[in-house]
């Protein structure tokens, strides 16, 4: 619920970079963003984390395209250990 | 219990003296009972300290050139996946969970662990999650998935173990530290530098002193401890992964600025390496991947034990042996 607080995020189940690249929710929402906990047992690799997606995706974006083939279940998610997206029935 | 509100999450997290992380008994097995994360209260917070190194500036920086080796490697592999399917859409998440474990790899161990090794372990690591994710049985039955699950992180200890006598040997022969083994080796013998140093009544005015000082650390303990590391890792960042492919996918406009961004901070070379001062410039790309992780968080809960009567509001008391 932190993550989807509309009066934090506008339009919270919406994809949009924009709110963390022009917009406020770093600073608003810097109770809200618990996805790497918080507390004693704070993720102690979140920096790296983060910058590891950013050269992933950077790196990704300049040496390779890439098609999304949707199936009908792709945008629904599985939970094994963590969430996917659904590539078939129970899997 | 649930707690599922921003405040009431952020309580649990924020009371050491009532709760404790709470993992499933196998666990224990997996990890060894002797590992830190199961450490509490001045314990795990001494504990922790002396990992603090391994994710400074100057750390983080040190790991870059190996995660740009693996990206390139198999950015290139999975044209060739494509192209061997003639073109023809392949399911990626597999693909991407090999990926992440080959990079969480080379930033641990560097160097030290053989390709072949990274494969086994990127294979066998499901069987560890599977192992983790059910309630088990709690005596580890042969052919059971905790049996495989247990067999399957025996063998990264193994690795591991032999990764870090490696790293000790190459830190004490005076190499440049590449990944956390070594960053951590080095904390440990510059640390003994500068005691023995002051012990000796000597100067140490050209020494370095780490802080805080570490003590010695044997190859089992730093492998225990870096196991956690890939174990807090692997499946969320294959998560992320997975979904940012997805979402990029959905969104060519999205890409499209990533694209720009990283293409201007490279000066028009898509194939040069970048430092960590311009990892953290290409914003956009950071408020992407800030995003998904709003967007599509790959941990989703996180349990607790409550270790004592736990007054979580002020009209209810969460039981003392509550799973939260």
């Amino acid at each position: 619920m932190a993550l989807r607080d509309p009066e934090v995020y506008k339009n919270p189940d919406e994809f949009d970079p924009e709110r963390y690249y022009s917009g406020d929710a770093e600073a608003k929402g810097a109770k809200n963003f618990l996805v790497f906990g918080t507390g004693p047992h704070v993720c102690i690799g979140q920096h790296y984390a983060q910058l590891n997606l950013a050269l992933f995706l950077g790196k990704a974006s300049l040496l390779l395209d890439w098609k999304h083939h949707p199936t009908p279940l792709s945008e629904e998610i599985k939970v094994f250990a963590t969430i996917f997206p659904k590539v078939r029935d129970g899997g | 219990m649930i707690a599922s509100t921003r405040d009431m999450a952020r309580k649990v997290f924020n009371s050491p003296l009532y709760v404790k992380p709470c993992v499933v008994d196998v666990a224990h097995k997996l990890l060894g009972a002797d590992n830190w994360v199961f450490l509490d209260g001045k314990a795990h917070i001494d504990f922790r300290k002396g990992l603090n190194g391994l994710f400074t500036r100057r750390a983080l920086q040190s790991y870059l050139p190996g995660q740009e080796e693996v990206y390139n490697r198999y950015f290139k592999r999975f044209l060739q996946v494509t192209k061997d399917a003639g073109g023809k859409p392949v399911p990626f998440m597999p693909e991407f969970r090999e990926l992440m474990c080959a990079v969480s790899l080379r930033t641990f161990c560097g160097y030290y662990i053989s390709d072949e090794a990274v494969k086994k372990i990127a294979d066998d690591y499901y069987l560890i999650t599977e192992a983790l994710e059910l309630v088990n049985f709690p005596i580890i039955l042969p052919f059971t998935k905790t049996w495989y699950g247990k067999k399957a992180s025996d063998m990264v200890l193994v690795e591991f173990s032999k990764a870090c006598a490696k790293s000790k040997a190459r830190m004490a022969a005076g190499g440049e530290p590449t990944c956390i083994m070594d960053a951590w080796v080095r904390n440990i013998l510059a640390s003994k530098k500068w005691l023995e140093a002051e012990a000796e009544g000597l100067s140490t005015e050209n020494l370095e002193k780490p802080s805080p000082l570490l003590r010695e650390f044997t190859d089992y303990e730093i492998a225990q401890t870096v196991f956690t590391f890939l174990f807090a890792s692997q499946d969320a960042t294959s998560s992320a992964a997975t979904w940012l492919f997805q979402t990029m996918a959905q969104r060519p406009d999205v890409l499209d600025r990533v694209r720009e961004e990283n293409y201007k901070v490279r000066n028009g070379n898509i194939r040069a390496a970048i430092d960590l001062d311009q990892l953290e410039s290409i914003t956009y790309t950071r408020a992407v991947v800030r995003e998904l992780l709003r967007y599509r968080p790959p941990v989703i809960m996180v349990p607790y034990l409550a270790k004592k009567a736990f007054p979580i509001t002020d009209s209810y008391t969460v039981p003392k042996g509550e799973c939260i």
